[in-house]
């Protein structure tokens, strides 16, 4: 008896681990977007800026379904190096945790 | 999930993802195909590559100089332009089709002024872009090529879509569509579509689009330009700007001009059907006349043997006087004056008769109605003395009665009156026969001829109808008299009326508008 219970047990597990999984993977489908560019912004022309516009437009069509859109310029043709992506990376995340954890 | 806008920013998130955003999955745009080439890209991260090509800017140079034979390139160098980096490569094939290159990269922005403003002719400027000038001035694209075109003697051939009005046209990036072709992936991947299930795509965000204003600027024909071209900035037309504005004008045209036209047509058959009328009332008043002439035969018989009485006992006289012996020459050449005078005076007559008779139109003259109604008078005088009718008249002298009228046709309907007057009061045995002629002045403005007589009078409920064709209380009349009087006097703009006279009779009232200028003018 305690042998015939052994196998349904491990096929309870083992859909329980399936179920906790699918539900896992529903949960990792995001719902805020980081965008970051090589521009400096409004500084930097018109260019970039009509890129996100058209990019953040075309997500949020759906009025009754919006994503949180965090925007970023990187600025790289003017900043670059280690000292400034280290400056960055003390930045980003403490600014995009939120948009990101969504 | 990150979106990566530019290799630099895909190269950055690369670097930093293992450690700041692990597992999140990234998609790229705006990257070149051969910078990607060279990362290593983990499964999650998908996106489009965008290539810029010199290759497509020299055809669009070719556009618009058609005998190209140099392409000067101004902007960041090409070799160390990360967006752009890839163009020094296609430069020798570029050269190799027998173009010149004159290369204006990396210079200072003021030389690069000097430059582009003393090109030769048969040369297009290249401009892929530039984020900063030789001498490390920071700038965005669009403000490099803002500094520099404003004295550029050639058309320059841009990459963006953000650079037209300064740039020409070209193949250029529409970033717009960069951005829609982006959020595609973006949206399959918040649906729930693993980023590992998409594969990196080669985006097509280049279009051929010109400036109007460049292509009127450098003398380019729109036929010339590649296929699928799209023209921007293009002025409307006064056509097309005020389309709805002008057809409205149009529309208020056309009506009005049909109203014109038929309002022409109209006044046009107006005055023929008035000269019809006209005519066929002066042929009617002629017909009336010549009626009127039977009835007045025996009065103008006796005015025409009057003078001729007078002048046989002139001449008669005359000639006694002569055998006299001796001859009384003075009193012969008296009576032979006298026998001219009786002469003249059957002229009149036979004038006066002749005139109001004959049929031909006469223009309207200044007429002293005074004048007039003497000579009627005087043709209707057989015709009162014979049927016993005492005349009275009061004509007034002052201020003259002057009237703009055509004077046959006034005599006509005074005489038609008048015998009216006198067949009424023939046929009447009541009291005295008396007919009264006036002419007065009605509030300066109008001068008025009276015609009343003292016959039985009119019925007042046929007054209406007197002035109708063809009514009549006469046997033998036709009723034509009336009516012709009545029209002839409403076409010199006056009224004939008719009243009764107390005790009996009938008044009849022809109201004419004064003629002012005459009278000023017989007072002065």
């Amino acid at each position: 008896m305690r042998h015939m219970c052994r196998p349904w047990i491990i096929v309870a597990g083992l859909l329980c681990s399936i179920v906790s999984s699918a539900s896992a993977e529903q949960q990792a489908v995001p719902q805020g977007i980081l965008i970051l560019d090589d521009s400096g912004g409004a500084a930097s022309g018109p260019f970039y800026r009509d890129i996100v516009s058209a990019l953040r437009g075309s997500v949020n069509r759906d009025p009754s379904k919006q994503y949180s859109i965090y925007v970023e310029h990187l600025d790289l043709n003017r900043f670059r190096g280690p000292e400034y992506e280290l400056g960055l990376k003390t930045f980003l995340p403490r600014n995009t945790r939120t948009v990101l954890s969504e | 999930m990150i979106v990566a806008v530019g290799v630099g920013a895909l190269q950055y998130v690369l670097r930093s993802r293992v450690e700041l955003w692990p597992a999140v999955p990234v998609v790229f745009t705006f990257v070149d195909p051969q910078l990607l080439s060279a990362l290593s890209l983990p499964a999650d991260v998908t996106g489009t590559t965008f290539r810029l090509k010199l290759f497509d800017m020299v055809a669009a140079g070719r556009v618009v100089v058609p005998d190209l034979n140099q392409i000067a390139v101004v902007g960041d160098p090409l070799g160390t332009s990360v967006p752009y980096r890839h163009m020094q490569d296609e430069i020798p094939a570029v050269t190799a089709t027998g173009l010149h290159i004159i290369d204006l990269t990396g210079m200072p922005l003021r030389n690069v002024r000097a430059r582009v403003a003393n090109l030769p002719v048969r040369t297009a400027i290249l401009y892929p872009g530039m984020y900063s000038d030789g001498e490390g001035t920071y700038l965005t694209p669009v403000e490099g090529l803002r500094r520099f075109a404003e004295v550029a003697n050639r058309p320059i051939i841009v990459t963006a879509e953000t650079q037209l009005g300064p740039g020409t046209g070209g193949y250029i990036a529409v970033p717009s569509t960069i951005g829609q072709g982006a959020a595609v992936q973006v949206l399959s991947i918040l649906q729930g579509e693993r980023a590992t299930a998409i594969p990196v795509s080669e985006g097509n965000f280049v279009k051929p689009i010109f400036d109007w204003r460049q292509l009127r600027r450098w003398g380019i024909s729109e036929s010339t330009l590649p296929p699928g071209s799209e023209i921007r900035f293009r002025e409307p037309t006064i056509w097309q700007q005020y389309f709805w504005q002008m057809m409205a004008i149009l529309a208020a045209l056309v009506m009005q001009t049909w109203l014109i036209v038929a309002l022409i047509w109209e006044d046009r058959r107006r005055r023929r059907s008035e000269a019809n009328a006209q005519a066929l009332t002066g042929e009617l008043a002629h017909m009336n006349r010549v009626a009127t002439a039977g009835q007045l035969t025996a009065s103008i018989a006796h005015e025409i043997r009057q003078p001729l009485s007078s002048i046989a006992s002139f001449g008669s006289a005359g000639l006694r006087w002569l055998k006299h012996d001796p001859p009384n020459l003075d009193k012969a050449r008296s009576g032979l004056e006298n026998v001219v005078a009786q002469v003249h005076r059957a002229d009149d007559v036979i004038k006066s008769v002749t005139a109001l008779f004959k049929n031909e139109s006469t223009t309207r003259t200044e007429v002293y109605v005074n004048a007039l109604v003497q000579q009627v008078l005087v043709s209707t005088a057989q015709a009162r003395n014979s049927n016993g009718i005492l005349l009275e008249t009061n004509l007034v002298e002052s201020p003259p009665p002057y009237v703009s009228a055509d004077p046959v046709q006034l005599q006509q309907v005074i005489l038609n009156l008048i015998t009216n007057a006198i067949d009424a009061m023939s046929a009447s045995k009541q009291g005295a026969r008396i007919l009264l002629i006036e002419t007065n002045i009605d509030q300066d403005v109008s001068v008025v001829i009276t015609v009343a007589d003292s016959g039985p009078g009119i019925d007042s409920k046929l007054a209406e109808q007197l002035f109708k064709p063809f009514f009549t209380t006469k046997s033998s009349g036709m009723g034509l008299g009336l009516p012709i009087c009545k029209s002839i006097i409403e076409a010199h703009e006056g009224k004939l009326t008719v009243a009764s006279r107390e005790p009996h009779g009938a008044v009849f009232r022809i109201e004419l508008p004064r003629h002012g200028r005459e009278l000023d003018k017989h007072i002065n």
